[in-house]
């Protein structure tokens, strides 16, 4: 430990000037994440700015000693590898991890939360953002010889994960795992991070560097085709399995509604078909959703059995699912039992092959049932804040005398949040949804906070607001067959087939 | 015989480059053991495997009775490494790098590295960066004299170095390796004559000797034969005379077995008419260049 502790002093007597501009940006993105109703942009160009000073200072640190290479001084003295590992990560810990942990702990205690209930949520929230961070850079140091090493390293890296983020966006795939995308973003952190855990042990043990490379270099490659990987069921069964209880079979079911409902038009649908796709509305009745609860699709898997032709849904797509008509408030949720809409997306090839022949078509929909509803007065006087629970809310004058309501969450967020506002003279009823909340347990951004903003307005003279809070209670799927149908009866229309 | 350094079978390879091949080398304790080799001949490759810089593509080897390849802090705490191309950490003063090595040495002495400093006239608070490259060598030899090191390895000291502060490290060290094993590689054979007790000569990855300086020296010898008409050309040509070059009336050739009695005899049996034979004793620069000219007309 002496010896880890030499070279910690060591290294903060060459790099202070280094240490600067980490701690400044550390201490802007404290004044600015005290304020919880801060715009996001702000905040994540400061979190940006702190990742590159961040990766700046730790390739800085490792390439102290260097591991690469053969002509370094320190390769034939008495340096104990794990004193050096040790000293190294002590340096990370007292000027990347640290000052974060204390911003984040102040702007808890500033905003009058208890320190002491959020504790872990600080140390889980600190230690993954900046432990994932700095083991990355770290990793990729450990394997160059120098920052100009480092640095093509780091930008080819870079580049890769944008062409998988770029063919994500092209294949249309892109948020395709909605409130599940932290399970995806936390697996790929676990084996990245994993990765390049390892790679530091090997380089700090065996200093094996042909093989840490090709370690690292399958991760950041594992990192980049990241959005074609994995299975969103998946995800939705672990999450269903982690969060929610038990829901009775005979809640919430549906069926296939022939009543002749006119198909919902292009400026009614809350969906419609993309290139190369056809949409299928099919009108169907939910019956059994408890009361004081409402219920939100997740995602559908359609299946449809043609004379001479299949169709299946690219396995579970969230371009699709249940609707409402109509809503100005939510389109995906479900508040009630009655008549809604069942989107399904299909090959417009197929469809054109067997729109006037009679198919079978059976869908299974991933549904949330939302309860344990919470409102909350809002104050409506500018700046003044409101609290909500372990959440607070301010509304702002915005843009065009418009009302700017931000509000932030610590920890979890909830599951689905709006702000309503009732007007005092007609009791007209508005509602803006704030949040349809990931519901990852924290942020992987580094803060403790869940920011989101919408806009209200232009407000009327005088009306009460309040926040409206919904907490996922339970998942659970739901099967429709429909054994004969005619498509061409219930497509979906377009902009273009507008008269 | 104790060795300090031991190499079996040592093979390294680049590639398909084979810079080391099948090296057996023994150091003995007490010895100032001088590698000495062409360029690419692979000392430096060498004292890179030794201290487990390099890993070995196959044999092995041991450095003061420990597996080269599982040196612990313990063994470096005992071993001083020198290299000329060593990086060093260029923005420590060279007190504060003295100063910050000292604590990982359980031997260091601060009255003989305060010593060292003195007579190497090294200025403690200039940064190493700024260090011309003869000073640094000083500092770097300092830096692995002041905890009296068992064993010194030396890769290239003199390299780029005027004779002025060859002569100063030179004089620096060795009063102050008497219980010290120095291993050295070395171009600068008129140096490392004076000081070497052993030499090893390696060639394209092995070892084409290794013995006492003084009976390397005693065993080559440049002999000059005189004839009155022009030489003959002998039927057999002993394979330990090197490097034969004639002219009108004389030839001379270097004798790798130079032996009081043999030579003698071995030259007149070869050369029955030769007038007059002068038998000239070899410096280790002739000696190498010799051995260097000689396995290069070898396949």
């Amino acid at each position: 430990m002496q010896e880890a502790l030499r070279i910690f002093r060591k290294d903060v007597r060459h790099l202070w000037p280094r240490l600067i501009p980490l701690l400044v940006v550390a201490a802007l993105m404290g004044t600015v994440e005290c304020v919880p109703f801060v715009v996001n942009p702000l905040l994540e160009t400061l979190r940006g700015l702190w990742l590159l000073c961040a990766a700046f200072l730790t390739v800085s640190v490792i390439q102290q000693e260097a591991l690469p290479g053969h002509r370094q001084y320190w390769l034939t003295r008495p340096f104990h590898r794990g004193h050096l590992f040790l000293g190294k990560a002590l340096f990370l810990a007292a000027f990347a991890a640290l000052p974060i942990l204390i911003v984040e702990a102040v702007s808890v205690l500033v905003n009058g939360m208890p320190l002491w209930r959020h504790t872990p949520l600080l140390l889980v929230s600190t230690l993954v953002f900046t432990g994932g961070a700095c083991a990355l850079a770290a990793a990729l140091a450990s394997v160059t010889e120098s920052l100009s090493h480092f640095l093509w390293g780091f930008l080819s890296s870079i580049g890769l994960v944008i062409v998988g983020a770029v063919l994500e966006s092209r294949s249309g795939l892109a948020g395709g795992w909605g409130g599940l995308e932290w399970i995806r973003n936390l697996s790929v952190g676990v084996v990245v991070v994993g990765a390049a855990l390892t790679v530091l042990l090997l380089q700090y043990a065996r200093r094996k560097t042909a093989a840490s490379r090709a370690i690292l270099g399958a991760a950041i490659l594992f990192a980049a085709a990241a959005p074609f990987m994995g299975s969103w069921h998946g995800a939705w069964t672990l999450e269903t399995r982690q969060s929610g209880g038990p829901i009775d079979a005979s809640a919430a079911h549906m069926a296939f509604d022939p009543s002749g409902r006119n198909v919902p038009g292009f400026a009614d649908a809350a969906r419609s078909p993309g290139p190369g796709q056809a949409g299928i509305n099919l009108p169907v009745l939910l019956a059994g959703i408890p009361e004081g609860h409402q219920v939100v699709c997740e995602g559908i898997s359609a299946r449809i059995d043609a004379p001479g032709a299949v169709f299946r849904s690219a396995g579970w797509t969230r371009q699709g699912g249940l609707y409402r008509a109509v809503s100005l408030e939510d389109p995906d949720v479900i508040p009630a039992d009655g008549p809604y809409w069942e989107y399904v997306n299909v090959d417009a090839g197929f469809y054109e092959a067997v729109k006037n022949t009679p198919v079978h078509v059976h869908t299974t929909v991933a549904l949330t049932l939302l309860g344990a509803r919470k409102s909350v007065p809002l104050a409506t006087r500018e700046q003044n804040s409101s609290s909500t629970g372990d959440g607070k809310c301010q509304v702002m004058p915005g843009f065009f005398g418009r009302l700017l309501v931000t509000c932030a969450w610590l920890g979890r967020a909830p599951a689905r949040s709006y702000v309503t506002a009732v007007l005092a003279t007609n009791g007209q009823r508005f509602t803006s949804l704030i949040s349809a909340g990931d519901r990852g347990p924290f942020p992987l951004n580094g803060s403790v906070w869940w920011r989101d903003t919408t806009l209200f307005g232009p407000p009327p003279p005088t009306h009460e607001m309040n926040l409206e809070t919904w907490e996922a209670v339970a998942h659970f799927e739901r099967d429709l067959d429909v054994p004969q149908v005619r498509l061409a009866d219930y497509a979906a229309r377009r902009i273009t087939d507008l008269p | 015989m104790s060795c300090v350094i031991r190499t079996y079978g040592l093979t390294k390879k680049f590639r398909r480059t084979r810079v080391l091949d099948g090296l057996y080398m023994d150091v003995p304790d007490g010895s100032i053991y001088g590698l000495v080799g062409a360029n690419g001949a692979g000392k430096t490759t060498t004292i890179k495997v030794l201290m487990n810089i390099y890993e070995a593509t196959a044999g092995r080897s041991e450095v003061l009775g420990a597996d080269s390849r599982h040196l612990e802090p313990h063994h470096f705490a005992q071993i001083g490494y020198v290299s000329e191309n060593q990086e060093m950490p260029e923005w420590m003063t060279v007190g504060y790098f003295l100063e910050y090595l000292s604590h990982f040495y359980p031997t260091w002495d601060r009255s003989l590295a305060a010593e060292l400093v003195r007579q190497f006239q090294l200025p403690l608070d200039r940064k190493l960066r700024h260090l011309s490259h003869g000073m640094r060598m000083k500092a770097a030899l300092a830096s692995s004299l002041a905890y009296r090191p068992k064993l010194m390895v030396l890769d290239e000291p003199f390299t780029g170095l005027d004779a002025l502060v060859r002569d100063e490290l030179i004089e620096g060290f060795l009063p102050r390796a008497e219980n010290t094993t120095i291993f050295i590689s070395s171009h600068d054979l008129t140096e490392i004559e004076t000081f070497a007790s052993h030499i090893g000569y390696l060639d394209r990855g092995r070892l084409q000797f290794s013995e006492e300086l003084e009976k390397l020296s005693g065993r080559f010898r440049e002999i000059v034969l005189t004839f009155a008409a022009s030489p003959p050309a002998p039927g057999t040509w002993p394979a330990s005379w090197l490097k034969e070059e004639r002219s009108a009336s004389a030839v001379r050739f270097v004798e790798t077995r130079f032996d009081e009695q043999r030579t003698p005899a071995d030259v007149r049996r070869t050369f029955p008419d030769f007038l007059d034979m002068v038998v000239n004793p070899m410096p280790l620069r002739s000696i190498f260049v010799t051995l260097a000219k000689a396995s290069r007309t070898e396949p």
